[in-house]
């Protein structure tokens, strides 16, 4: 008796729908991208328990004829591809033709389509593979299908799907993608008959990402846009301060698909390394644009992976971009904010409202301690350097003039008391390099001054707007006092400023110190006694071949011998200690991931030396010395956050202290 | 077991035993010094299964035996110890007993049957060689010994004698270090890799410029006798770097000077590179015949500094290391020498004018 059986087509669709249908989630999406294929402008997504029990896409699209609705569900029946060449430009969502039969295999679908400017539509029902009729219908332009039951005949799978509530997130989630990508058009999602994503379809990102993540972090974010050769990168960029502490909130587009992708997250991790400290993740939105030739999204068939066929390339353009972006713009950190993994998913709140929460929040902090003791104090202030966030839209105010009282009385009552801060009475600009005495509320002062630090620096380099302002209001902000030795606080007209002095300090010896190290002179290759024969494998060979140039701007001098083998005649003079068959296959690894390892080690080293160099916390700084401090701080590129990450700059509007004491409410 | 000795003496030995033991060896007794006495007297010793200590002791034995303590509370305690006079003795439960003045300290110890033994050097080749010489051999070329441990055969000095002459050399990989010395004739040809350790202890304890000291060598260990102390070490097997081949005959330019000029210039240079930059060059450069300028420039500022030299052949201007010509220069004892460069790339050797006692070869930097 034969043991081999070919499988009836059903059966065979039942195992192909295990690949593209995992979840409810995987079905819209298909669809989605089907109605997208077939050039909808509004799409709306139904959903009941999940999409477990219906899952019905809506769309205005082109829609299909008797022939077509009925062919559409044999397997590698598709539209989009005729001949294998076509696999070459692949442009369109979907193309492997597998899509509605699988889902027809594991569900009860009813296709109903009807062409444009025809009155006669077609509908067609399949369940379990099964085809149960095609018959004719009213209709309207577009196609609407409707899935339900999922999984009725694989009760493997049925067992495996998750809550109700968790399916229905995937496929939010899901959809949000989609209008990310397609600002253009308007999407829908009703959920058990309530809406909980609506698009307007305009064509402007921006709102897309508002709809999606609400005003905080539209706030939040810069936007990116970038070309290099011939990749290139939109998006959104979130600043440090909605940094998260997983990838979840990197959503990354190629060729308006959404992807995973290593060389795209490292390039999006070296970039944000200046700001962020370890462990937590840029918020991004990015969509790359690359030619379809050169790249392979067929690896797949979730479609989820891609291949670069430049991987070096992406992640250059990849990482000029976010740099230039972060480069430009005024990353001050600012106290009181939600944190905004928590405010994102609320759609509803509007900006005001939400901002008050912020503050809100902020000022039950300070209240909560100050009254007591010195811990508390520095506790809320340790909390509010923490939960620290940006917010760009405010420095459009540094133009109003408001009346700074208030912060000095109050504060220097509140600190001196307690005999930690040091505050000190103002004085006339025209005494400004004489030592003043200070308040008699000092009963413990330290011999500082209460001085406005004026400066006549101009910036080298042309910094965006924003941070350019912010940049002068630090320098022309006066200098109040140092609190617990530790933070300088500074008074703008419209803004109550906190540096930390480390992290000041850190941050400038550290940029000095990189910019030492990026000189020519930097990396000296010291020659060996005799040249060094390494064994390597045939693709470490052809790595050292290819980089040559890399190589010896490293500093190291490498010849190729044979297949396997190299001599290196030189390495980097730092480097002189170490095994240099070790070093060599670590620099050619980091080479592999477009990467510089040895760049970053370097790097590392340089913020423990600078985190050793620079004064500590409880260091006591003299008038002219925060003066300096503050000079050198505003020329850096980042002066926002030290080498690990830490803030370096918290910014409490005025109008934010004045609600903490109830003057405006 | 029982003896009788100064405290200093017992001291000074424990000191020097102590460098040959392990200070976290998984295996305890390792860390301990075995205390050996028998009616020639007794003897302490220190073995981390690489380097072995021997140090004799003048004390009165009263009574044979041995036993292992732990080095470190041995040390400690005896320098602590009130009065000059030592008392030390066991029990048959291993007991030790430390007595001195008043102060009476009971030690749990260890039986010296798990104590290895130092492997003993038979059938060896000797070489008797006055200590204060090998002394300077030793500290003349230790530092360029290696540290890099993927090429072991350079973590020692190659010792080798050809009859006459008695030779030490190392290399790092970027420098090498050769001392020659003339000890008589019809001396046994010998060739080995001492491991830098055991030669930095071996430094450490010569003495004397007119004091013997034997040198004994079989297949795999080396021992240096002192007659109070005898040091023995595991040699490094393997093929050591052709270094003959590295040395160049004749140089491009060939520059007479003062080795102590030229240290203390390089020297004021390198006050300038910061210690933990070990990036930045001193540059040497010749703008005629009589001049060596020597300059360093980082952030700190710069110096220029001249020294007077003749030179003969190209004009250079190469970048080095400071670090390089600093410890070669400051073991070079004699008059002028002649420093010798091979252009940009090639290396650069220090060598006494006439002689070939000793070469000092540096790469430099590329530019």
């Amino acid at each position: 008796m034969s043991r081999i059986n070919q499988l009836s087509e059903q059966v065979a669709n039942a195992i192909a729908a295990g690949e593209v249908v995992e979840r409810p989630a995987s079905v819209v999406k298909e669809l989605i991208e089907n109605a997208l294929d077939a050039g909808a402008t509004s799409i709306s997504i139904e959903i009941e328990d999940g999409g477990i029990k219906l899952i019905r896409v809506t769309d205005d699209g082109c829609g299909m004829d008797k022939d077509d609705a009925y062919k559409a569900f044999s397997c590698h029946a598709t539209s989009k591809i005729i001949e294998l060449e076509d696999l070459e430009a692949i442009y369109t969502m979907g193309f492997r033709g597998e899509a509605l039969a699988s889902i027809a295999a594991v569900a009860k679908v009813e296709l109903l389509t009807c062409l444009p400017n025809q009155n006669i539509g077609t509908q067609v029902r399949i369940e379990g593979g099964k085809h149960i009729f095609t018959s004719e219908a009213s209709g309207v332009r577009g196609t609407i299908i409707t899935i339900r039951d999922l999984f009725f005949n694989q009760p493997a799978r049925y067992k495996f799907l998750k809550k109700d509530h968790t399916e229905a997130q995937y496929i939010t989630i899901l959809c949000e993608r989609f209008v990310l990508i397609r600002p253009d058009i308007s999407f829908k999602l009703i959920n058990n008959g309530k809406p909980i994503l609506i698009s307007p379809g305009n064509g402007n990102s921006k709102d897309a990402l508002y709809c999606i993540y609400g005003p905080e972090v539209v706030e939040q974010t810069l936007s990116v846009d970038y070309k290099q050769s011939s990749v290139i990168v939109r998006g959104f960029a979130g600043k440090p301060a909605i940094a998260r502490k997983g990838r979840g909130e990197q959503t990354i587009f190629v060729n308006d698909r959404l992807i995973r992708s290593k060389t795209i997250s490292a390039a999006i991790e070296q970039a944000y390394r200046p700001y962020l400290m370890k462990g937590r993740f840029a918020f991004i939105v990015l969509f790359v644009q690359i030619p379809s030739a050169l790249i392979d999204v067929n690896v797949h068939p979730q479609k989820s992976e891609v291949r670069f066929w430049n991987d070096s390339e992406v992640f250059r353009a990849i990482f000029h971009a976010l740099q230039n972006t972060l480069k430009q713009s005024d990353l001050t950190s600012e106290p009181g904010h939600l944190d905004p993994v928590t405010s994102a998913t609320d759609n509803k709140s509007d900006s005001d409202s939400s901002k008050q929460l912020g503050s809100s929040c902020l000022s039950e902090n300070v209240m909560i301690s100050s009254p007591n003791n010195e811990s508390d104090i520095k506790a809320a202030i340790d909390n509010a350097l923490t939960a620290s966030d940006v917010d760009p839209s405010k420095n459009s105010d540094i133009g109003k003039m408001l009346p700074h009282e208030l912060l000095s009385l109050n504060y220097s009552q509140g600190f001196n008391k307690y005999g930690k801060a040091n505050y000190f009475k103002e004085a006339p600009l025209s005494e400004l390099s004489s030592q003043t005495p200070s308040d008699n509320h000092a009963d413990r002062q330290l011999g500082m001054d209460h001085v406005s630090i004026n400066s006549n620096m101009s910036f080298s380099g042309e910094p965006d707007k924003d941070k350019r302002d912010a940049l002068s209001e630090l320098l022309q902000a006066r200098f109040v006092g140092v609190l617990f030795a530790t933070y300088i606080l500074l008074e703008s007209n419209s803004a109550f400023i906190i540096i930390d002095q480390h992290a000041a300090h850190e941050k400038i010896i550290y940029e000095r110190l990189v910019d030492r190290n990026r000189s020519k002179d930097y990396l000296k290759a010291q020659y060996l006694i005799t040249p060094q024969l390494i064994r390597l494998s045939r693709a470490e060979v052809l790595m050292v071949q290819s980089n040559q140039d890399r190589l010896n701007e490293l500093a190291f001098d490498i010849d190729l011998i044979g297949d396997f083998e190299i001599t290196v005649r030189a390495v980097p003079s730092f480097a002189s200690d170490s095994d240099i068959a070790v070093l060599v296959r670590d620099v050619l690894q980091s080479l592999d991931i477009k990467n510089n390892h040895l760049e970053q080690d370097i790097y590392h080293h340089l913020a423990t030396a600078a985190c050793k160099a620079a004064v500590k916390a409880n260091d006591l700084l003299d008038v002219s010395e925060v003066q300096g401090l503050i000079k050198d701080l505003t020329i850096l590129e980042n002066p926002y956050h030290c080498p690990h990450g830490r803030p370096i700059i918290v910014r409490y509007e005025k109008s934010d202290i004045e609600k903490w004491f109830k003057r405006i409410v | 077991m029982k003896f009788i000795c100064s405290r200093d003496r017992l001291t000074e030995a424990i000191s020097i035993v102590q460098k040959a033991v392990s200070t976290r060896s998984t295996l305890s007794i390792l860390d301990g010094i075995l205390i050996d006495v028998t009616d020639k007297g007794v003897q302490l010793t220190g073995y981390d299964l690489e380097t072995g200590i021997e140090a004799q002791l003048d004390a009165d034995a009263l009574e044979s035996g041995s036993v292992v303590i732990n080095s470190k509370l041995f040390g400690e305690i005896v320098r602590k110890l009130p009065e000059e006079e030592v008392i030390i003795e066991t029990d048959e439960r291993l007991l030790i007993s430390i007595i001195s003045g008043s102060s009476v300290f009971s030690i749990k110890g260890l039986s010296a049957e798990g104590y290895p033994k130092i492997p003993e050097v038979k059938d060896a080749e000797k070489i008797i060689i006055m200590q204060g010489i090998l002394k300077d051999m030793i500290r003349q070329t230790i530092f360029a010994v290696s540290t890099d441990e993927s090429r072991p055969t350079l973590n020692g000095c190659l010792f080798s004698c050809d009859g006459t002459n008695v030779e030490m050399v190392a290399i790092d990989g970027f420098r090498l270090a050769l001392r020659k010395q003339q000890m008589g004739m019809d001396l046994p040809i010998m060739k080995f890799i001492v491991p830098g350790k055991a030669l930095h202890e071996v430094g450490r304890i010569l003495g004397g410029k007119d004091t013997e000291l034997i040198v004994y060598s079989s297949v795999n260990h080396i021992l240096f006798d002192t007659g109070k102390v005898r040091i023995v070490s595991r040699l490094i097997q393997g093929e050591y770097m052709n270094y003959k081949s590295i040395l160049p005959k004749t140089g491009e330019t060939n520059m007479t000077v003062s080795p102590g000029a030229m240290l203390s210039a390089i020297e004021r240079a390198s006050l300038i590179i910061l210690s933990e930059d070990r990036r930045c060059p001193v540059q040497l450069s010749m703008p005629n015949d009589e001049t060596l300028v020597i300059s360093a420039s980082t952030e700190l500022g710069t110096l220029r500094e001249e020294v007077p030299v003749r030179i003969s052949g190209e004009l250079i201007d190469i970048d080095f290391n400071p670090r390089y010509f600093i410890d070669a220069l400051r073991v070079i004892d004699d008059g002028d020498i002649s420093v010798q460069f091979n252009g940009s790339n090639g290396p650069c050797i220090m060598k006494p004018l006439e002689e070939e006692d000793f070469a000092y070869l540096v790469l430099p930097l590329r530019r």
